[in-house]
């Protein structure tokens, strides 16, 4: 409510003239016009009900006479304060009135239900959006690099090479190092992997041969050597699996685009001049080099 | 004690020995920890931790929502999830890693007001509090709304028509918008949301806040209205536990208590005298609050919990994010003697003491951290830290505004603390699995970074456990995890522990890990050791026993720091060496980060801002398990 008071032209506007000096200048003596205000029997049942939602009994005629004249109230200082054009320097308002704009186009022009031909077309046009995640099926063997020092590199190949020719990796998993997360992953989702070795890991698993122990790749962590047993790609995303959320994100570029569509053509009725401040190359440097 | 390898020549033919060593020395009869294969079925217990908050504040909470929080549960988890969103201030907010799990825990009383106050429901208008407060945060001035707000409801004076209680359609309406969010964000096995609230249990301004969290689905959690401070609920304890076994047995569902902020209580979290009643706490109080709050929030943003260098003068770490001015809305001054009652370590070694007076412990929690923001936005990582209230969302001065100031004393906005979050060791990442897990306390804290700790206490761990790769297997065959009991001593020998933490693996090294006990010795007084069981760097101890710092990379100016100090991976075989059959105890551990950039170093970088000289800019983030105790044999 005390915005206002901070906007410089309104406290220009207040400081010079005061408000009633203005509300004088606006109306003149002379010509101070009755208008007419009507509270309908529509807006009384509107209050009447919203007092019944709260508290859960109607409201006395004596509570519902207030909220009438709460009513006749606030219609009289808005209609005032809309004369002064208090809401023409006010950001909220502004943007208030903005959005409702927007959201009035949005309850004009409601999106329709899609198609399953349209559907079928926007999954085939986004299908990097619904593309399930790559998964990873491995067993991993731990290295501390703090436990091996210099000798890491060639203990890392001695333990390969022991398990690249061991009839059954079972036991000789642990052969490593402790390590406290899990040895044995099935299909762990690329993310998760990130998270749970770091990203570079995750990287080297999207390349390295598998069915047969690789390695030493490196992790957050240390040192690993991997069997990746599968890599899981799946395949191109299906309509039947995902259509709640294809539809969801039809409909949204379908608002979205309608607004464009909208704003495009309020546009197209007014001239824009932006009047940029002359700027030295310098400081805008400067800017960009820092966060 | 330190087991990490220093030559180069033992080393160096590990990988190979191990592999002859494990052939040899497992029999197919082998104990009952299930061996590995690479087509294993999974094992019984659990092999992945679970990070999340189980503390998190949206726009529906009174407070948040005066503060200028817009965002909404379904935004909440949005979040949790990894996803951006944008929060009060304007600027877009992410994760830079996705959370397991959260509750939307808001403040049940007046839930949902603020957000009808904020769209200027012309009923609340009506009354001159409401009106007031409506002014204030439509004219940005949502922080001093806030404490307004709170202080109203501390003193008890928040007027009589504002109320959004149980039985009102504001507040029903808002329960059930509450579980349909958590109900449309929860997906078993990816990711968790549980139904949840937070009852805020105000004593004239000290902190007796418990969040309840539900194990079940919203069928269950629609047929109850959250509980209240406010008439028809109450501030005492007693009545919430109340409030939960009526849940219980009225829906066949569960739930649990967790409090938090005992450094806010002025003495009242952990009492051996009931401020309500002035009488020393009974069996059934003991054996209630034993049953219904098996874990505890020992850290968050207002501070940590864990102890306070009154009560620990020989423990150097003690001095850590402390918050221990006065009560929460710093309307009473803190005294000394208060802080036996309100930290996590103290109330530990009560527990004791009470156990051998009544014979339940009330205070047997495990520990976990979670965030108590009241943005929607739940970090707790310091590069990324969204803040308190929504006042403190990132800006050049945030630091310097102070966060609480009364008559009394003044919290400073750069004494927030970015953390924490809970670390979960479950079977599974779903509603049930989490909760049980919570239940079993088999859960540890940490202040932010996502650490891996291990904790088995057995009779039997011996150095060679230190070496098998598989830790996990190790630990369940032999022992019991962190959250268990020590089973009965086979002889007069003491009890073993394997202790294993491995770095964030995107974040700092490790300096140390510690194991803290606490016991009840033979003249009936309580006391505590802090033993250094692993560290990074092969330091020495001292003469005088203590182990050298691990120094500080920290670049203050970048805000950056180097891992070429610390260890990746800390793993140790500790064996008690004070160890007493007769005597109750509890060991738990903290494990320590080597020093990094605080958030105010974050931000002094980010907003070319100089920060006050008493401003802590670097720290020394850390986890805490849940204890294992030792009880002994009845007589």
């Amino acid at each position: 409510m005390r915005r206002w008071l901070r906007e410089p032209a309104l406290q220009f506007l207040l400081i010079g003239t005061g408000l009633f000096l203005a509300y004088g200048w606006l109306h003149g003596r002379a010509s101070f016009s009755r208008d007419t205000i009507v509270i309908t029997e529509g807006r009384i049942e509107q209050l009447a009900a919203g007092f019944a939602g709260l508290h859960r009994r109607p409201p006395t005629r004596e509570e519902l006479d207030g909220m009438v004249q709460d009513a006749v109230r606030e219609e009289i200082l808005y209609r005032e304060a809309m004369a002064l054009h208090l809401d023409a320097d006010d950001v909220i308002v502004r943007r208030h009135l903005a959005q409702k704009l927007q959201f009035v186009s949005e309850d004009t022009h409601p999106v329709p239900e899609p198609t399953q031909a349209q559907l079928r077309d926007f999954l085939a046009q986004h299908p990097q959006q619904f593309q399930a995640e790559r998964g990873y099926s491995f067993t991993q063997v731990f290295l501390n690099p703090q436990r091996h020092g210099s000798q890491l590199q060639a203990d890392a190949q001695r333990l390969l090479a022991a398990l690249r020719t061991a009839p059954d990796d079972a036991a000789l998993v642990k052969g490593g190092d402790p390590f406290l997360l899990d040895s044995h992953f099935e299909r762990l989702p690329a993310g998760e992997t990130a998270r749970l070795f770091g990203a570079d890991f995750e990287k080297a698993l999207r390349t390295i041969a598998t069915g047969q122990w690789q390695g030493p790749v490196t992790s957050s962590l240390g040192t690993h050597l991997v069997l990746l047993r599968l890599r899981d790609e799946p395949g191109p995303p299906q309509l039947a699996d995902i259509q709640a959320e294809v539809r969801r994100a039809w409909m949204n570029e379908q608002r979205e685009l309608a607004n464009a569509r909208f704003y495009a053509e309020l546009r197209r009725r007014y001239d824009v001049k932006v009047q940029l401040p002359a700027v030295s190359a310098e400081p805008a440097k400067l800017v960009a080099g820092s966060r | 004690m330190n087991r990490l390898f220093t030559s180069a020549a033992a080393a160096g033919t590990l990988g190979v020995m191990l592999l002859a060593a494990c052939a040899k020395t497992e029999p197919p009869s082998a104990p009952a920890a299930p061996t590995a294969s690479t087509r294993a079925p999974a094992p019984s217990y659990p092999t992945r931790v679970y990070f999340g908050d189980t503390h998190l504040h949206t726009a529906l909470s009174l407070d948040a929502g005066a503060a200028g929080a817009r965002l909404q549960p379904p935004d909440a988890y949005r979040f949790a999830k990894g996803e951006e969103v944008t929060g009060a201030s304007g600027q877009k907010a992410k994760l830079a890693r996705p959370l397991d799990f959260l509750v939307v825990s808001d403040h049940s009383d007046q839930m949902g007001l603020i957000t009808d106050l904020l769209a200027g429901k012309p009923e609340l208008l009506k009354v001159p509090e409401a009106k007031h407060w409506y002014d204030l945060m439509n004219s940005g001035k949502g922080a001093q709304a806030m404490v307004e707000i709170v202080t109203s409801f501390a003193q008890g004076k928040f007027p009589k028509a504002l109320q959004y209680n149980p039985g009102t359609k504001g507040y029903g309406d808002t329960w059930m918008a509450i579980i349909q969010a958590a109900e449309d964000a929860n997906e078993p096995g990816k990711f968790t949301a549980f139904i949840g609230y937070e009852w805020t249990s105000l004593v004239t301004g000290n902190n007796l806040h418990r969040n309840v969290l539900f194990r079940d689905n919203g069928d269950k959690a629609r047929q109850v209205e959250p509980f209240t401070n406010y008439p028809p609920g109450s501030s005492n304890p007693r009545d919430l536990w109340k409030w939960m076994a009526d849940y219980e047995s009225k829906t066949g569902g569960q739930v649990l208590a967790i409090a938090h902020n005992g450094n806010l209580s002025n003495g009242m979290m952990f009492p051996l005298i009931e401020s309500f009643t002035g009488k020393p706490i009974d069996l059934e109080y003991v054996r209630t609050r034993a049953q219904r709050e098996r874990i505890y929030e020992v850290t968050q943003i207002k501070g940590d919990g864990e102890t306070d260098p009154f009560l620990s003068p020989n423990d150097e770490f003690a001095n850590f994010e402390r918050w221990d001015k006065g009560n929460l809305d710093m309307t009473a001054l803190k005294k000394p003697a208060m802080l036996e009652f309100e930290y996590a370590r103290s109330a530990l070694k009560n527990g004791l003491k009470v156990e051998s007076q009544l014979g339940v412990n009330p205070y047997k929690f495990g520990l976990i951290g979670s965030t108590d923001s009241h943005t929607a936005l739940s970090t707790a990582d310091e590069d990324n830290y969204w803040g308190k209230t929504s006042a403190s969302e990132p800006s050049a001065d945030r630091a310097k505004h102070p966060f609480i100031k009364t008559k009394l004393g003044v919290v400073q906005g750069w004494e927030q603390s970015a953390s924490g979050y809970a670390a979960v060791w479950a079977t599974a990442n779903t509603r049930e699995a989490l909760f049980d897990a919570m239940q079993r306390k088999e859960v540890y804290a940490t202040t932010g970074p996502r650490m891996t700790v291990r904790f088995f206490g057995g009779w039997d761990f011996a150095d060679a456990d230190t070496k098998g790769s598989d830790v996990a297997a190790t630990g369940y065959g032999k022992g019991v995890p962190m959250g268990g009991d020590l089973k009965a001593a086979p002889g007069t020998s003491a009890p073993t522990f394997l202790v294993a933490a491995m770095k964030d693996p995107i974040g700092a090294n490790l300096d140390r890990v510690q194991v803290i006990k606490g016991w009840l010795d033979a003249k009936g007084e309580l006391q505590e050791h802090i033993y250094d069981v692993a560290w990074s760097d092969n330091r020495q101890p001292g003469a005088d026993g203590k182990l050298p710092p691990v120094g500080n990379t920290v670049n203050v100016p970048d805000a950056s720091y180097t891992n070429s100090i610390g260890a990746t991976e800390l793993v140790s075989v500790w064996k008690d060496p004070q160890f007493d059959p007769k005597e109750r105890a509890f060991y738990y551990v903290r494990v320590i980060e080597i020093p990094t950039p605080r958030w105010t170093a974050f931000d002094a970088k980010r907003f070319h801002v100089k920060m006050p000289k008493e401003v802590p800019m670097f720290t020394q983030e850390r986890a805490y398990t849940s204890p294992i105790w030792y009880t002994p044999p009845a007589p």
